[in-house]
This record gives C-alpha cells, sequence and structure tokens, in this order.
C-alpha cells in the first residue's frame, strides 16, 4: 500500500469521472471522431491508399474526380489525388507532433521557470516578448533560407514560432498557483524551490498545457501548409497537404480538384483538434467541476 | 519563570510593490518585538492589514525578514543557511486560514501527509504510513479518508487535514494564521478545541494570529495588540481583558458584541492609514480619541509595567 502513496499524483480515483465529463460534450466526440479519422489515414496510408502517391502516369494526367479508378482525380503527372492525400496525413500529422512535442516541451519549461524564478523571470520574458514580436511566418522563412527547406526546418521553425506562446500562459499559470497555500506549505516543510516547481506546481498547471498542445497542433497543420505552400517547407517528393496546395496553385482554374482536397484535409483536422481542445477546455474548467 | 522558545526583535518586512519607476515600499511590519515562550499561545490580533500574517512568517523565515532578529531555541534563525534551516522547518510549521487553497487539489490525503516525512527523509514508508495512520485518528479523521482528495471534504475537516500536516513533524511552534476565521461559527469551536487537544498532548507553542477577540480570549495566554506594523500592547490574556491600557486596545476591546460591564463603544473616527505612508510620531496618533501633541512627532517606546508592555505617551 505504502508503494501506492509514492506514485505521482496523478488523481486516479477522478479520472474515470473526468473522462465521462470530457466525452459528454458533443463538441469533444464529434471532435475526437474527425482526430481518430486522421490518425487511422496516417498510420494506414500504406494500406488504405490506392496508389503509389509519387507514380505517375502522363497519359493520365489532370483526370476529374471519380474517373477511371482514380476517386478524387489526379494532378498534373497523373499521380492519384486520393493517395497522395492520404500520404499527406502522415507528413502532416509527423510534423504537427513534432512541432507539438517541441513547442509545448520547451515552451512549458520555460514558462515554469520563469513564472517561478523571478530573477530569471526578467530576462527570459523579454526573450519571449522578443521573440513573439517577430512575425512568425517571417522568422520561419529567414530560417528556411538559412537552413534549407525541409522537414526538420518546418518543425523548428515552427516550434520556435509557437513556444513563446505556450511559455507565457504556463508562466501565467504558474503565477497564480505559486500564491496558493499549498505551495507555501511545502516551503514550510522544508521543500526545495525545484521540489516544489515539479511536484506541485508542474501538476497543477497541467490543464492549460494540455489544452495549449491541441491548439498548437491545429496551428502547426496550418503553418506546415502555408509554408510549404511558399515552397519552403517540405520538399514535393513528400507529398504534404502544403506542398500539394502550393502545386494546385498554377492549375486551380483547370483542376480545381487538386486544391480543394488537401484544403479540405487540413479543415477537418483543424478543426478536430480545434472541437476537441474548446471541449477540453471547458472540461477541465474548475469553475464548472463538480464542486 | 517562563522559558522562552522564540525571541523576535525590531523585526521589519518592507514589500516593494508597484510597476517599474513607480515604485513604492509597503513597510508591512515596523520593528516588531515580542516573545513566544515554551508550551504557551500568543494571540496576534489588530485590524486586517495591520501586519499579522506578515509578522507570523517572517518570525519563521517563511517569508526573508528586511531586518531584525529572531531567536529560536538559542539559535539565530536570521543567520541560519538554506539547508540548516530546512532541516529546522520540522520545529516550525504553520496552518493556514484558506483550506480550500492549503491542500494540493491532486494528492490523497495520505499523499499530503506523507509528504512531510518524504521531505525530512523520516522513516521507512511502512512507517511513514503507520505514522500517517495514528496523525488521521488524532485529527479525528477516519482511516477510510486517506485515499480520498481534498474537494471530498468539507471546510472543517480540511482544516484537519492542513492541522495534521502541520503536526507530523512533531513541531515545537505552530503559526497558525486565523485558522477558524474560514469556517462556520458551528465548526469552529470544533477545531478551536482540536488545536487545544493536540497541544495539551504535544506541549507545542502556538502564535494564533486572529481578528476575533472572543476566541482569542478562548486560546490565547497571552496577547500582543498590532497595529499599523507595531506591537501596541502585549499582556497576559487575563490583564489585556481585564484592563487594556493601549487606547487602541481599548477601542477593541470595547467592540466586542455583548461584553458584559462594557463601557460604552468607542468608535475609532478615520480610515487606517496607509503602510505605504505611515504617520510620523506614534502611528495611532490620528485616530486615537486622548492623543496628545507629542503624539504628532514623537514615536512613543515600548514601556514595561507588571509584566506587560505597552507602546503609547500616556503612560510615560
Ligand atoms: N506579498 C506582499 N506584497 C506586497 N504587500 C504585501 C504583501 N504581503 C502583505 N503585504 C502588505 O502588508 C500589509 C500587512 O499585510 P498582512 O497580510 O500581514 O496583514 P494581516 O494583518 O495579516 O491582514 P489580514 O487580517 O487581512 O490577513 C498590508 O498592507 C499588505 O497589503
Ligand atoms: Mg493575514
Amino acid at each position: 500500500m505504502s508503494i501506492a502513496a509514492e506514485q505521482p499524483a496523478v488523481s486516479t480515483s477522478r479520472e474515470p469521472s473526468f473522462l465521462v465529463l470530457l466525452f459528454s460534450r458533443g463538441s469533444v466526440i464529434a471532435g475526437s471522431f474527425l482526430i481518430a479519422l486522421m490518425v487511422l489515414t496516417a498510420v494506414l496510408a500504406h494500406w488504405i491508399a490506392p496508389f503509389d502517391p509519387n507514380a505517375l502516369n502522363i497519359a493520365n494526367r489532370l483526370q476529374p474526380p471519380g474517373s477511371a479508378a482514380h476517386l478524387l482525380g489526379t494532378d498534373e503527372f497523373g499521380r492519384d489525388v486520393l493517395s497522395r492525400v492520404i500520404h499527406g496525413a502522415r507528413t502532416s500529422l509527423a510534423i504537427g507532433i513534432a512541432i507539438v512535442a517541441f513547442a509545448v516541451g520547451i515552451g512549458t519549461l520555460i514558462g515554469l521557470v520563469t513564472g517561478f524564478y523571478n530573477r530569471v523571470d526578467m530576462v527570459l520574458s523579454r526573450i519571449m516578448d522578443g521573440l513573439m514580436s517577430f512575425p512568425g511566418l517571417v522568422l520561419a522563412i529567414a530560417m528556411t533560407g538559412v537552413m534549407g527547406a525541409s522537414s526538420t526546418t518546418v518543425v523548428l521553425a515552427l516550434g520556435i514560432v509557437y513556444m513563446p506562446r505556450v511559455a507565457r500562459i504556463i508562466r501565467s499559470a504558474v503565477l497564480v498557483v505559486r500564491e496558493l497555500s499549498y505551495v507555501e506549505a511545502c516551503f514550510a516543510l522544508g521543500a526545495t524551490r525545484f521540489y516544489v516547481l515539479f511536484r506541485h506546481v508542474l501538476p497543477n498547471v497541467m490543464s492549460p498545457i494540455i489544452i495549449q498542445a491541441t491548439f498548437i497542433f491545429s496551428y502547426a497543420v496550418l503553418g506546415e501548409a502555408a509554408l510549404s505552400f511558399l515552397g519552403v517547407g517540405v520538399p514535393p517528393t513528400q507529398p504534404s497537404w502544403g506542398n500539394m496546395l502550393a502545386e494546385a496553385r498554377t492549375f486551380i482554374v483547370l483542376a480545381w480538384w487538386m486544391a480543394l482536397f488537401p484544403g479540405l484535409a487540413i479543415m477537418i483536422t483543424v478543426l478536430g483538434l480545434n472541437l476537441f481542445g474548446d471541449g477540453l477546455r471547458d472540461a477541465l474548467d474548475p469553475k464548472l467541476k463538480g464542486r | 519563570m517562563p522559558e522562552a522558545l522564540l525571541r523576535v526583535n525590531e523585526l521589519r518586512k518592507d514589500f516593494v510593490v508597484g510597476p517599474m519607476f513607480r515604485r513604492k515600499t509597503v513597510q508591512a511590519i515596523r520593528g516588531v518585538s515580542f516573545v513566544l515562550n515554551k508550551g504557551e499561545t500568543l494571540g496576534l490580533v489588530g485590524e486586517s492589514g495591520c501586519g499579522k500574517s506578515t509578522t507570523g512568517r517572517a518570525a519563521i523565515r517563511l517569508i526573508e525578514p528586511s531586518s531584525g532578529s529572531i531567536e529560536y531555541d538559542g539559535v539565530d534563525l536570521a543567520s541560519v543557511g538554506a539547508r540548516d534551516m530546512r532541516r529546522l522547518r520540522q520545529d516550525l510549521q504553520i496552518i493556514f486560514q484558506d483550506p480550500y487553497a492549503s491542500l494540493d487539489p491532486r494528492m490523497t490525503v495520505e499523499q499530503i501527509l506523507t509528504e512531510p516525512l518524504g521531505i525530512q527523509k523520516i522513516g521507512t514508508s511502512a512507517e511513514r504510513r503507520e505514522r500517517v495512520m495514528d496523525i488521521i485518528a488524532e485529527v479525528g479523521l477516519q482511516a477510510a479518508h486517506a485515499a480520498r482528495y481534498p474537494h471530498e471534504f468539507s471546510g472543517g475537516q480540511r482544516q484537519r487535514i492542513g492541522i495534521a500536516r502541520s503536526l507530523i513533524l512533531n513541531p515545537k511552534m505552530i503559526v497558525a494564521d486565523e485558522p477558524v476565521s474560514a469556517l462556520d461559527v458551528s465548526v469552529q469551536a470544533q477545531i478551536i478545541n482540536l488545536m487545544q487537544d493536540v497541544k495539551a498532548k504535544h506541549g507545542m507553542s502556538y502564535i494564533f494570529i486572529s481578528h476575533d477577540l472572543s476566541v482569542v480570549k478562548h486560546i490565547c495566554d497571552r496577547v500582543a495588540v498590532m497595529y499599523l506594523g507595531e506591537v501596541v500592547e502585549t499582556a497576559s490574556r487575563d490583564a489585556l481583558y481585564e484592563e487594556p491600557l493601549h487606547p487602541y486596545t481599548k477601542a477593541l476591546m470595547s467592540a466586542i458584541p455583548g461584553r458584559r460591564g462594557a463601557q460604552k463603544r468607542i468608535t475609532l473616527k478615520g480610515d487606517i492609514p496607509s503602510p505605504a505612508s505611515p504617520p510620523r510620531g506614534c502611528a495611532f496618533h490620528t485616530r486615537c480619541p486622548s492623543a496628545m501633541a507629542i503624539c504628532k512627532t514623537t514615536p512613543p517606546q515600548a514601556i514595561e509595567t507588571g509584566g506587560r508592555k505597552v507602546a503609547c505617551h500616556l503612560y510615560n
């Protein structure tokens, strides 16, 4: 039993009731459904895509949707749009996850430290303000100029752009928690600042961290699309929704389907993430929590 | 002769507040001195904002005093290094006013009560668990409560958990910062009784902060009355309630509802001055019914008369 007492303070007895609370919301159910759809598509891309996404078929180029086994038509090289959208889910979601991990991981750490250590705050928060006042896309484009266009560059560039937002939100949550008596009580028991920060403050700012993660994810999917659309993102050999849109631009009058379907995929993903994030935020709101 | 546990001398705490370029200094406490004897309950009373909480926290160095000395059991607390101070914290505990903010919502009662032993590295996990279950029983909770989360308890029960947490390291003194003022009147008495029971059993000392003079009369042995960051009068409970000396204490006493043989209520004129700019001379002169010319210019020195202390020109 005493083993159980030393486990991290994840509220086991509250979790079921929280999940029930969460999934009693229509927006959460709808959002989870859309996200699950996209994740499954990405994971099963190899098996469900009818064609090789890079297989050229010049004879069949620019076929409209529904023609000759190409459900969503073909692009200017005769590649199957459906297969490219399906494989694009892989790229876009993988990049999104990497950006979330980077931005939320580092942003949380910086938010914790700046919220808790006044001296570090003076310097680090000014740097964060500086980063935030810089237009995100411009920063990302500048980085691509230096590092060359690749998935890694996209992840680093967008990660750095979104990280200060996370840091700022976590910092303000920390500023609230650190004034609560249980934090003071812990100091009175002889705990170090480091202990208090990770044992009490971090677990109690988990809600804003999780909420931020879902919203950053949807920004990241959009951001990747924007960078790839501008030609500074994922190279065209690796299909992503963003670079599909970029190629479609030239053919928008001839072949509307080339732009429509990757666009729809982005829209569905972002919608799903935002629906889920909104519901999550409401469910985690202490004012709405039972008692 | 009672033996002193804690001697606080000329303790000051300034808070710097406000945005950059418009900084101002709030003098939360301005030279507070008192002695806490072993096994004693010392009351700290005064209006809101007079510096009671700051005094209680600075006395155990939960906030760093700006100046002054604190002698605890022969040790100069102010000069103890960080590591030694963390060890010493076993002896110096605190109970909070707000039973909702004082417990981490993500920990069970057992985790909350085991944590102090973990931080101070006391006992094996079996010993810790035994100690936790003992203390749970001692504060009037049930063993089944150990696995529950704070939100499953009432305010009074949460305060019991807070008391249990402060007791588990066997402290020598506990600062109780308005431990019952957030509770229903019916629950207040239970918590006060619990505090008295555990004191009778373990013999620690309390600094009991309150603005409720009836509660203070019930639980305290001696009382220090504070006004605007200073102690204006210190006396035994009986002496203070029989015959308050300081005009401010007199005013406070006259405001206790249902006091027998009460003289008519003394109503203080004006508001409490801001601790950012306390009045010159005696801080109380702006509201004092017996203010004299000297009070506007010279701060009164505390003088001892018959085992009690008072800082007022009337007695010089
Ligand atoms: N952390 C702080 N920063 C700035 N000013 C503070 C801080 N803590 C206390 N003060 C100020 O110091 C003064 C004394 O505050 P303190 O909390 O000690 O009073 P109190 O007697 O406990 O009042 P209450 O009965 O309302 O609890 C007040 O004017 C308060 O505004
Ligand atoms: Mg207070």
